[in-house]
């Protein structure tokens, strides 16, 4: 037997629907008769979508891209959770095998200052672009090609920049911080560089303007919940706010360049 | 790229973690101060001669009195400014709240409740401090005093006579003030019940302070919240026991 085994699921979504930025949303209550657990959690809205488009409604919009885990675009807070119940994992991966038959899901935007809903559940990420930015440029060498292995890194920090560049800057850690703090995801971008002898020129500058970019978007600050990375879907460690607070202090304190 | 560029605050205290930073370290100060005043405390187990003898060092040496009182009050007013500050922030970096509530998987009531323990805790402050320091509340306990005759220290509640004794003769009867203090029920109440909230907000400021002042990465987040436990069992076990052991007249007049 192939495709799908399991019955078709029953369900009430809950969503919060939101003209535009300045209207005030609330939630609105759908029923869906025939959702396969195979479907992913945005076939399912798909499906609703598809649904609300033939009854003249007006579908409700969420954002999406790749629909395999990398992109971050995948935005929305399942029953309260980021990115819903499963650890590690994205929106567009989630399958509603996650889910039972009569369930109720209740579905809203990440809730933050800097990220102001669109529409329905789509917000704007600029804020997150903009602290990137701020981090500058890296200086690398752009002449002749490199002899491989000229720059030698150490086992432990090329696995610890690279767990810290797994973030895909979806903002789940801002929406699970209880102050909508974005140090996991500042945290995560200053601590890859930092871990590399390629990030250590404009090191110190760099932990300056991003956290004071942050600071400018109007993010709140860690209070040490500890929510952010349990909600982070690359399983970002708690390390990176810890890294981000030992780097501004080497740059602000101690005054290092 | 070391210049920062213009229009970002980057000054230490304007910047989120830069406040953070002072809260952490004036936290050090209080956790060692509040650590320090326990254990000076314990001495009300050894008698009222060890206990009266001690008072009476700490007040015969003002310069030591003073620098404790300035730098422990500052730490205080510093940490509750910066806790201010980052709260009006975080408030304001999330206007709207979920419509749904949050289900959170990791944090505690401890620390999500650190504003409410830390407002028990500064009218805490002020209560004692006008209860055993100023002696406006429980005056009639506050103006005790004890008397030499020979070598040894008497008790003497009369009026007369103490103002016909030199200074150097007389000493205060702190030992008298904190027993009767505590068999009054809802004094010792109020003091076990802000104990108990102090143990809360330590539990999780400690552990806390240490991650904002870069101790906590990988193992080192484990370690942090023991030493937090510990510091936190300490100071409660420690500071109710005082209440407690009068109410059960283990300490006595
Ligand atoms: C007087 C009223 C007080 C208020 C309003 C207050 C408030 C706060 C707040 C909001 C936090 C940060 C929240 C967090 O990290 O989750 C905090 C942290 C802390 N508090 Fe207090 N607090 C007070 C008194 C005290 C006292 C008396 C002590 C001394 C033992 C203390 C020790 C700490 C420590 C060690 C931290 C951790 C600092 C950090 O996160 O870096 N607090 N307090
Ligand atoms: S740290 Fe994790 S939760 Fe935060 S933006 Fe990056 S991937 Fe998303
Ligand atoms: S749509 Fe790209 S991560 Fe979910």
């Amino acid at each position: 037997m192939s495709g799908s085994s399991a019955a078709t699921m029953k369900l009430t979504l809950r969503i919060w629907r939101q003209k535009d930025g300045k209207a005030a949303g609330k939630l609105e209550t759908y029923k869906l008769d025939a959702v396969s657990p195979d479907m992913s959690f945005l076939e399912m809205l798909d499906v609703l979508n598809e649904q609300l488009t033939k009854s003249g409604g007006d579908p409700v919009s969420f954002d999406h891209d790749c629909r395999e885990g990398i992109c971050g675009a995948c935005s929305m807070v399942i029953n309260g959770r980021p990115h819903g119940p499963r650890k590690a994992t994205t929106t567009c991966q989630l399958h509603m095998r996650s889910f039972k038959d009569g369930d109720t899901i209740t579905i809203e935007p990440w809730r933050a200052a800097p990220f102001p809903v669109i529409k329905d559940l789509s917000v704007s990420r600029s804020s997150f672009d903009r602290i990137i930015a701020a981090g500058g440029f890296v200086s690398i060498n752009t002449g002749s090609t490199v002899d491989g292995n000229a720059t030698p890194i150490g086992k432990t920090d090329a696995d610890e920049a690279m767990d810290y560049a797994q973030c895909i800057g979806c903002g789940a850690c801002v929406a699970a911080c209880p102050n909508a703090a974005a140090m996991l995801f500042t945290g995560a971008k200053v601590a890859h560089l930092v871990k590399l002898p390629q990030g250590q020129v404009e090191r110190s500058g760099r932990v300056r303007n991003m956290v004071a970019q942050m600071d400018l978007e109007g993010f709140g600050s860690c209070t040490n919940h500890g929510e952010c990375s349990e909600a982070c879907p690359k399983e970002i460690p708690f390390d990176a706010i810890v890294m981000l607070n030992r780097e501004y202090m080497r740059a602000t304190v101690a005054g290092k360049e | 790229m070391s210049e920062s560029s213009p229009g970002r605050p980057h000054s230490l205290l304007g910047s989120s973690i830069g406040l953070k930073f002072v809260m952490g370290a004036t936290g050090v100060v209080l956790v060692g101060f509040i650590l320090a005043h326990m254990a000076g405390n314990l001495q009300i187990y050894l008698g009222s001669d060890v206990f009266n003898h001690y008072a009476q060092t700490l007040k015969g040496t003002p310069p030591l009195l003073w620098t404790v009182r300035i730098v422990v009050l500052s730490a205080v007013l510093l940490h509750i400014a910066s806790a201010w500050r980052l709260t009006q922030k975080n408030w304001a970096a999330r206007p709207q709240p979920y419509a749904s509530p949050r289900r959170y998987d990791r944090t505690s009531y401890a620390a999500l409740f650190m504003r409410g323990s830390g407002l028990v805790i500064l009218a805490f402050i002020i209560f004692h401090l006008l209860h055993f320091t100023i002696g406006t509340i429980q005056h009639e306990h506050f103006v005790l005093h004890e008397v030499l005759r020979g070598d040894v220290w008497v008790r003497e509640e009369n009026v007369k006579i103490l103002a016909s004794v030199p200074e150097h003769m007389q000493r205060h009867d702190a030992y008298s003030m904190f027993v009767r203090g505590f068999q009054n029920p809802i004094i010792a109440g109020s003091y076990i019940l802000a104990n108990l909230l102090l143990g809360r907000h330590l539990s999780h400021g400690v552990a806390s302070g240490f991650a904002t002042l870069g101790y906590s990465k990988g193992g080192q987040r484990q370690v942090a919240e023991r030493i937090g436990t510990t510091i936190a069992t300490l100071v409660t076990l420690g500071n109710i026991s005082f209440p407690i052991a009068v109410l059960a007249g283990v300490v006595h007049l």
